[in-house]
């Protein structure tokens, strides 16, 4: 199993559409994914389809009891993890997919820290969504808190909701560009499409098929695969798993 | 790396300085003082960029940082609900990175 933390320094910064478009994207590509929603928000599922009384399955549920959607099984963890024996359940591989074709990617809400750091010993990739606002770079060094941000292991970083029109925005990015360099994986526009499809329900790619923000977002998944050593198997149409890093 | 850069960490023997090379430093001379308030802080770039820049801009800068308690700190806990404490005009000056990044330009 292969687990990718999505989490940021700040909230509201879209770290949750893009755990699902994420999700979308890599399931789109041939991967077995699970997206699983550790906040409280509990949202997550409408980046789905599904409407907020929709009730998702805790992670640990059986199988039978799976809500699939887009190829993808969600599930439910914000409960699971304040329970005692969450981490021993967790480390006896009773709550997350096994497997070694098994890509589980996660949200986590930026105020969870202990569950961050908990969770970041057993992920493949940690991925900090940050926006090119004064308020969300003003957070940054508090993910730094052990170590320097930029010397972070298994973390990257991705720019969400840019908008080149305003000069904040474009210093603010080329500050980001400059400050990571490989570490930032990808950029993605601002489209209020994005706002629109959540509130019809339906995936940005149905509802603004011609979305600016749409093409940042399989470029997203193209690097995640690549920064996890997914590889394209030959021949077979199907992407598969490389050596774990 | 930039023959300039290598030099400096060369004279400061200092080879576990992190370097990392700003292209885009526009943004730094646009007004944005958050900017500068993110690369002074040791925990987004570590110390040793920190102390890199503090070599660079002189005494004062390093004055600025490792001397004394913060007086806002420093005053009586009452005092702080009653006038605002200011600080001396001195100690007031932000981080130079204008002069930083010029001073790169210069030695080359």
């Amino acid at each position: 199993m292969t687990l990718i933390l999505m989490n940021s320094s700040k909230g509201g910064v879209g770290n949750t559409f893009l755990t699902a478009q994420l999700a979308l994207h890599l399931a789109g590509r041939g991967h077995d994914v699970t997206a699983v929603d550790f906040t409280f928000q509990d949202s997550l599922k409408m980046h789905f389809g599904f409407s907020p009384e929709q009730r998702v399955p805790e992670i640990g549920c059986p199988i039978s009891e799976d809500l699939v959607a887009f190829g993808i099984s969600l599930r439910q963890g914000h409960a699971e993890a304040r329970r005692e024996d969450f981490w021993l359940r967790l480390r006896a591989g009773e709550l997350l997919p096994n497997g070694p074709h098994k890509l589980t990617i996660v949200d986590l809400a930026s105020e969870d820290r202990q569950l961050i750091t908990m969770l970041s010993a057993y992920c493949a990739l940690h991925i900090c969504t940050l926006t090119p606002t004064a308020s969300t770079l003003a957070t940054l060094p508090k993910l730094g808190q052990e170590r320097p941000v930029v010397a972070l292991d298994h973390t990257v970083f991705v720019l969400n909701q840019i908008d080149d029109r305003y000069r904040l925005c474009r210093h603010s990015t080329a500050f980001v560009r400059d400050l990571f360099g490989e570490q930032l994986i990808a950029r993605i526009r601002r489209d209020e499409a994005v706002n629109e499809a959540l509130a019809r329900f339906e995936p940005i790619a149905k509802y603004a098929p011609h979305s600016a923000t749409l093409p940042d977002l399989a470029d997203f998944a193209v690097m995640v695969e690549e920064r996890l050593g997914l590889r394209c198997e030959p021949g077979s149409g199907m992407l598969g798993l490389g050596d774990q890093p | 790396m930039r023959k300039d850069t290598a030099h400096l960490l060369a004279t400061l023997s200092q080879p576990e300085f992190r370097y990392r090379e700003f292209q885009y430093t526009f943004y730094v001379n646009s007004g944005w003082g958050l900017f500068s308030a993110l690369l002074g802080d040791p925990r987004l770039l570590g110390r040793a960029i920190c102390t890199e820049k503090i070599q660079l801009l002189g005494d004062d800068a390093a004055q600025m940082t490792e001397t004394g308690p913060d007086p806002i700190e420093a005053a009586p806990l009452l005092e702080r609900y009653s006038v605002p404490v200011t600080p001396p005009v001195e100690q007031q000056r932000a981080v130079d990175l204008r002069g930083f990044f010029t001073s790169f330009s210069e030695s080359e």
